[in-house]
This record gives C-alpha cells, sequence and structure tokens, in this order.
C-alpha cells in the first residue's frame, strides 16, 4: 500500500514540474499556434544560469533565483522579437516556425554543452533531503514545496487566464486572431505577452528541476518532449488541459517504472504520445479547416 | 446515375446538411443551386468522400459509395473540381494534367526506372484539352503563375481528363468575365454531346438554369425543389427561399 | 598526413550525401516533415554491425541493415499517416526518441551506452577496404548509386505524384491516387538509404554507441537540405559539400575535443537560423515549405 502511495507521490511530483513545463508551452502554442521548440532549451538554460549564478559565482541564493527568472523571461521573450517576429512579417507557415523553434533548441543545447561541459552538474542548495514519511510515503520539504508551489502558480495562471483582461484577450487570440483584432487586441503584443509568461513558468521549472534533480545538457529537449505529450494528452491549445496532461504523465511514468526497467520510463512518455496522436479523432489535431475522412 | 438518399452532416450543432435526397440521369447537365449557406459544397464534399456524412445514402450506378475515400470515389468514376482551384503549384500545367490521365504512377517497379516521357498518344489529349479550354500555350507554365481565370480553366481541364463517368464542377464560373463564362458553357455542352453527365453547382442563375436541363434547389440543408429550369424559374419556394423571408 | 584527413572528409561527405539525399526525398519531395531520420541512421548502423559481428558477410550486411530501416519506415508511415505539418515533424522526433532510449537501454542486445566495439572494417569477396583510401572508393560508388536512384525516382511518374501529395494532398486524392502508398514508399526510400549510411558509419569508424544517433545529429542534415534548397538535388549536393567542410576550421584553433562537436552543431543550427530568416529558399529551391 505504502508503495503505490510512494508512486503516487513521486508521480505528483515529476507530474509537478511536467505541468509547468507544459503549462508555459501550451500558453505559446495557443496563441502562437506552432510549436515553440525552443520552450525547452528555455528551462534547461535557467537551471545552469542558477548554477552559475549560485554554484559558480556564489551569489545569495534569493537574488540568483530572481535573476534567472528575469533571465528565462528575456531569453524566451528574446526568442520572439529576434527570430519569430521577423518569420511571421513574411507570413511563414507554423511549419516553417517550428523548424526555426527546433534551430533555437538546438543552438541552446549545444552553447550549454559548450559552456558548461557534457557532466551532470547538481546544485546543492539543499543539502541534506531529511524525508519526512507520511502514511508511509517519504517526502522531502523540497518537494512538498515543488508540488504546492506548483499548484499555487497554475492555479494563479488559469485564474488570470479567466478572470484577467490580458489573459481572457489572449483567448481570444488563441481562439480567432482575426476577430480579435477587429475588437482592437493586438495580437503581436499577445504574442509577446504568451512569450513573457510561459517563458518565466519554464524558468520557475527549470529552478525546480536543478534543484530536485540534477542538471544535464540534454535536459531541454527531454523535458520538451515530455511537456509536448502532455499538452497533447490534455488536448493541444488548452492549458487547463495541459497542467492536467503534466500530472497524468508524472504518474503514468513513476507507475510504469514499477512494471519496466528504470531506463525506459522516458519511453513511456512517448508510447502514449503515438496512442494519443493514432486514436485522436482527427478533427482535433490542430487547426484544420476541413475534417476529414 | 447518381442517387442522393436522405443525407445528413452536421458540425457542432449546426446543421449542414438536413435530409437532403436527389437523383442525377444518365447524360444530363444538371444544377445545384440555393442560397449561400444551403449546403451545396458540403453535399459535394460528402459525395467525394471528403466528409464522413451522419446518415445516409449515395449510391453511383447501384454501388453504395457512401463510405468511400477521396481516392476510391475517383476510381469508381466521379471527377471533381473545386470552387477555390486546387493546382499543384509548385508543377506545371502540363504535369497537373498528365496527374489526372496517369493511372498507373503509383506502381512503384513500372516507375523506378521508367523515364518520366509522356506518350505521344497523351500528350495530343493534353494539347486538345487545353485547346477547348482555349490556353494551349500555357502547357509548360508553372501554375503558381496563372491568372485567376487560368487557374479555373486548368482546373475544370484537370477534372475532364480524370477518367470519369460524372463531373462534378464546383462553381466553375464564378468571378469570371462573361467571355469566359459563355465559353465554359458551351464547352460544357459539348461535353454532354459527348455523352456526359455533369452535376454543376453554381451561383449565376442564368448560367445555372441556361445551361441545365435538371435544376436542383436547395435551402438550409434540405432540397425544397427540383425540375426542369422552366418549372424552377416559375416556383415561389424558390423566389422565397433566395429572397428571403 | 594530409591525405588522411582529406580522405576522412571526403569519406564523411559520401555518407552525409546518402543521408542528405534520402531525406530530401522525403522532406522536399513529397512533404513529409521527418525527423525521425536518425533513428533510421543508428537502425543500420546497428543492424550492420551486430550481423557482421555474427559473421554475416558484409554486402549481405549492408542491404540488410538498408532493409531493416526500410522496415521501420513503413511502420513509422503507417503510424503517422494522418498526421499533419508539426504533429508529423513531432511524431517522427518522438520515434527518434525511443529508438535512442531502446538503444541506449537494450543492453544485452545493443551493449547499451557502451555501444559496440570492434566492428570490422567491410570485406568484399575477399577483398579488405581497411585503407582510408579504399574506403573512399566504397563510400563514393555507394553515393553515386544512391544519387542515382534518388533521381530517378524523382523525375519518375512516381515522382511526380509524390510531388503532388506534397503541394496538395487532397487534391491528390481526388484525382485517385492512393497518397498513403505514395508516401509510404517516400519515406521507406529514405530509411532505407539512412539505414545503408549507418552501415557505412559503423563499418568506418568501427565503433558506435547511442551517442552518436541523438537529435544533435540531425540538425545538419535539416540544415543541408533546406539550405540546398527543397526539392533541389544540386542544392542537396553543393550544401551537403559546404556544410561538411565548413566547420572544419575548428579543429585548428585549439579548443578540446569537447567542444569542437558541440560548436558544430552550433554553427550549423546558427545558419539553419539565417536562411530561414533571411532566405528561405535557399540555393535552388523552388518550393516553400508549406
Amino acid at each position: 500500500m505504502s508503495v503505490i502511495l510512494q508512486l503516487i507521490v513521486n508521480g505528483l511530483i515529476t507530474g509537478a514540474i511536467y505541468a509547468l513545463v507544459a503549462s508555459g508551452f501550451s500558453l505559446i502554442y495557443s496563441t502562437n499556434k506552432f510549436i515553440h521548440f525552443a520552450h525547452g532549451a528555455v528551462v534547461a538554460f535557467s537551471a545552469y544560469f542558477l548554477y552559475f549564478l549560485f554554484s559558480m559565482i556564489g551569489m545569495n541564493f534569493g537574488f540568483a533565483v530572481i535573476f534567472t527568472i528575469a533571465f528565462a523571461i528575456l531569453l524566451g521573450w528574446g526568442m520572439n522579437v529576434v527570430v519569430y517576429r521577423q518569420l511571421r512579417k513574411r507570413k511563414t507557415s507554423s511549419v516553417i516556425l517550428l523548424i526555426a523553434s527546433f534551430a533555437l533548441l538546438i543552438l541552446l543545447e549545444s552553447l550549454i554543452l559548450i559552456l558548461f561541459g557534457a557532466t551532470v552538474k547538481t546544485i546543492g542548495f539543499i543539502r541534506a533531503a531529511t524525508s519526512i514519511e507520511i502514511f508511509g510515503a517519504f517526502i522531502t520539504p523540497l518537494q512538498i514545496f515543488i508540488i504546492i508551489s506548483s499548484l499555487v502558480l497554475l492555479s494563479l495562471f488559469l485564474f488570470f487566464m479567466k478572470k484577467v483582461k490580458v489573459g481572457k484577450a489572449m483567448r481570444a487570440v488563441s481562439d480567432n486572431k482575426d476577430v480579435a483584432e477587429i475588437v482592437g487586441i493586438s495580437s503581436e503584443k499577445i504574442y509577446s505577452l504568451s512569450f513573457l509568461i510561459g517563458s518565466g513558468i519554464a524558468g520557475i521549472a527549470g529552478i525546480l528541476v536543478a534543484l530536485e534533480q540534477n542538471l544535464q545538457p540534454m535536459m531541454g529537449t527531454n523535458l520538451m518532449i515530455k511537456g509536448f505529450v502532455a499538452a497533447v494528452i490534455g488536448g493541444i491549445g488548452s492549458v487547463p488541459g495541459a497542467i492536467l496532461g503534466g500530472f497524468f504523465l508524472g504518474l503514468s511514468e513513476n507507475i510504469g517504472v514499477w512494471f519496466l526497467p528504470l531506463g525506459y520510463k522516458d519511453a513511456i512518455a512517448f508510447v502514449i504520445l503515438f496512442i494519443f496522436l493514432l486514436l485522436r479523432p482527427k478533427g482535433i489535431l490542430g487547426i484544420k479547416k476541413r475534417e476529414e475522412k | 446515375m447518381l442517387k442522393i438518399k436522405n443525407l445528413k452532416k452536421n458540425f457542432g450543432g449546426v446543421k449542414a446538411v438536413d435530409g437532403c435526397s436527389f437523383e442525377i440521369k444518365h447524360n444530363t447537365i444538371n444544377a445545384l443551386i440555393g442560397p449561400n449557406g444551403s449546403g451545396k459544397t458540403t453535399v459535394f464534399n460528402l459525395i467525394s468522400g471528403i466528409l464522413k456524412q451522419n446518415s445516409g445514402k449515395i449510391l453511383f450506378d447501384k454501388i453504395d459509395i457512401t463510405s468511400f475515400s477521396p481516392q476510391k470515389v475517383s476510381r469508381t468514376g466521379i471527377s471533381r473540381a473545386f470552387q477555390k482551384s486546387r493546382l499543384f503549384s509548385n508543377l506545371s500545367v502540363k504535369e497537373n494534367l498528365i496527374l489526372a490521365l496517369d493511372e498507373e504512377d503509383t506502381l512503384f517497379w513500372k516507375n523506378i526506372f521508367r523515364k518520366n516521357l509522356i506518350s505521344k498518344e497523351r500528350e495530343k489529349i493534353i494539347k486538345d484539352t487545353l485547346e477547348l479550354v482555349g490556353i494551349e500555350k500555357l502547357e509548360n507554365k508553372s501554375c503558381e503563375d496563372l491568372s485567376y481565370g487560368q487557374k479555373k480553366l486548368i482546373e475544370l481541364a484537370r477534372a475532364i481528363l480524370n477518367p470519369h463517368k460524372l463531373l462534378m464542377l464546383d462553381e466553375p464560373v464564378a468571378g469570371v468575365n462573361p467571355r469566359l463564362r459563355n465559353k465554359i458553357a458551351k464547352i460544357l455542352q459539348n461535353l454532354k454531346k459527348q455523352n456526359e453527365t455533369i452535376l454543376v453547382i453554381e451561383h449565376d442563375m442564368n448560367f445555372a438554369l441556361g445551361i441545365s436541363d435538371n435544376v436542383i434547389v436547395m435551402d438550409e440543408g434540405k432540397v425544397i425543389a427540383s425540375g426542369s429550369p422552366k418549372q424552377i424559374r416559375a416556383n415561389q419556394k424558390v423566389l422565397d427561399a433566395y429572397l428571403g423571408e | 598526413m594530409i591525405d588522411a584527413y582529406f580522405t576522412h572528409l571526403l569519406i564523411l561527405i559520401g555518407i552525409y550525401l546518402i543521408l542528405t539525399l534520402s531525406l530530401q526525398l522525403a522532406i522536399g519531395y513529397t512533404g513529409l516533415l521527418n525527423l525521425g531520420h536518425v533513428a533510421f541512421y543508428a537502425i543500420g548502423a546497428y543492424t550492420s554491425a551486430l550481423l557482421v559481428l555474427s559473421g554475416v558477410p558484409f554486402i549481405v550486411s549492408l542491404i540488410l541493415a538498408g532493409i531493416v530501416a526500410m522496415l521501420f519506415g513503413f511502420i513509422l508511415s503507417w503510424g503517422t499517416n494522418k498526421l499533419r505539418g508539426d504533429y508529423l515533424a513531432l511524431a517522427t522526433l518522438g520515434f527518434s526518441f525511443v529508438i535512442y532510449n531502446i538503444l541506449s537501454n537494450w543492453i544485452s542486445f545493443t551493449g547499451g551506452p557502451l555501444g559496440i566495439a570492434g566492428i570490422p572494417k567491410p570485406s568484399l569477396f575477399g577483398i579488405s577496404f581497411s585503407s582510408n583510401f579504399s574506403f573512399f572508393i566504397l563510400t563514393s560508388f555507394i553515393a553515386i548509386i544512391t544519387l542515382i536512384i534518388i533521381w530517378k525516382i524523382t523525375t519518375s511518374p512516381l515522382g511526380r505524384v509524390m510531388k503532388a501529395t506534397r503541394d496538395d494532398e487532397l487534391a491528390t486524392k481526388v484525382l485517385g491516387k492512393n497518397t498513403f502508398k505514395v508516401k509510404t514508399y517516400s519515406l521507406g526510400i529514405a530509411a532505407f538509404f539512412a539505414g545503408i549510411a549507418g552501415s557505412l558509419y559503423a563499418h568506418y569508424i568501427t565503433f558506435i554507441n547511442p551517442s552518436s544517433f541523438t537529435i544533435l545529429q540531425l540538425i545538419p542534415l535539416l540544415a543541408i537540405v533546406i539550405i540546398g534548397g527543397l526539392a533541389s538535388i544540386r542544392g542537396t549536393i553543393l550544401a551537403t559539400i559546404i556544410l561538411v567542410l565548413l566547420p572544419e576550421p575548428i579543429r585548428f584553433l585549439g579548443f578540446s575535443s569537447s567542444v569542437v562537436g558541440p560548436a558544430r552543431q552550433f554553427i550549423y543550427a546558427l545558419i539553419l537560423l539565417l536562411i530561414l530568416m533571411y532566405k528561405p529558399r535557399g540555393f535552388y529551391g523552388k518550393v516553400e515549405l508549406e
């Protein structure tokens, strides 16, 4: 019994991180209508930036976190301004934007490898991780913090999307950009904002991953795939869906690992991805003008 | 030749086609008309196999083609032209037309070592068809560079070249100048003389009633009237549908 | 010394050419955004290595490497048939990850992260291709055959249907063509040649492990296909030569080897980005990505 509870707890921790990554990605996808691959790079680079500030330079942890979040926001916003906006001006298709974002992802990951090398790194902020036992399952204070803070953050995010004026404007643009523009919403501003918010959340996710797990150069790609799978499960383009998808994926992975050798954990996500891509009614895939047999 | 029985299609809550039935007889020109949003193009898409119906049947030469894929519908003998021309923009006019003629191009071994030569026979057919629609000189032009009218003619030519027993044309003269409109009308009448069967969606009432033997009128997803052009012209229900209540 | 280095570069160009021409068939000619190409490369490499180490003659292993990769290509095509543009890209990328994952974890079969070592140089009819120069001849020969076959396909009626499928799949279907079959041929053939390239790679380097087959390896291929110009064989050849040679000077700048690798990928990614932003048709491309 306590084993199952432990698996669920582990699932919630991983799920919380996936939900954070997926929600930011989903926000950007639903407003911009293309797959921003490089989102994973923002997560990874934030983690490494925190490592740089805290573990390499020795900056105060609190300041390092603040600077890292600012860095993440700047990075995401920068990608939009420098690359995506230029491409959008020429009315390129979402496929080209996807390839460009893929190139950005590789660009940033190679940069991480060049600057930091390939060895796995850790941030020793919370040294002695003394676990608390709850109903037979073990959980550290950091892990509790991760779950709670992500739930809080995500709730705020959802509230923002539903009730706050700007959040509603974002949903309008994601529903129908042309109509939104007619009523006076500037889609370029909304695009910018989605990158700001999405990348900020990505930054936070990066920090949490860095603290809870470790830093590897390919972590960005990894988390991006997981984030995308979570978004697909929850219904692509739906931020609440992405959050649910994130937790679902986290739980599936951790429960699945009980049956499979540890190394195959990542494969679970891909299998789920294929199942969803194959079985989903074609009408829901992407934004298509025609339903097809 | 073509029989539609009680066809229904919903999109979410919208009943695009709501119990539509009609029949097309062999070697006739038929017009499917009706106000905007009455479901005409949806019916075409259902027949073509592009959309899946919610209920109803489509019979072509006694064969039930209701659930056929677009490829299968085409192979069964229905050729279709789209309202907004869907030409292969990176291919030349000639290549677009050859694709319609060539029925063996998806066979692997036959093709891999066969040169892309078009037989003299087919060259002639293409030339003739282009002459038919009046644009012989454009054979090797890339489809990207064609004008609106030219694209519509190639779309028509391609549909004609696709081996068929029934030709379905979605607004073949939309946005086209009067001279071209008459040319296309003549082309369709000539096709009928060659024993062809044609079904046309058209907004231009004069064009539609001018060339057809049989007219089917739709409104709000249903057939509200059908008959000869003369009968339709005098039909009050049709006038009401177009003028609105 | 210099001789050996240039021969090495020519061999790389040959292997890359096989990879990029086959990728061009899928992306540029058929419109399939196949980001899983590296997986086929990996499958070919491992298949060939394992077969030769079990005593199967090289020539048979080479062909089987292509065939096994091709079978995976068919499976991928079947699985992704209904997917459009970006979803297809993600699914094929996911496929790449699954293969990488399996290669890293199925230790009893693939050696896991340590990979397979001691892969013998190829020997055909008793002649051993152990010198660099002889391997260069072998690679060039196979690269030329690849070029001829792919050129023949793209200029054949089947190639025409592939292009039509790329431009407008629905219109192609409405003309009675089985586009699923066409897409499957395209992906299968692309996978076949990627598998062959993998075999060549394995027998050249004589040692393979999963780290040679991550998605980072995709970026030079993608960059070449786009920079050369979609659906242009000329462009692909030119871009392959230029892009394989371009980052080479880094080696002489004195960086450690662990930097040179990522630096190459960085350059490729940067060039690809710049081309997409300022000259998306590349050198000879006539086709825009849809």
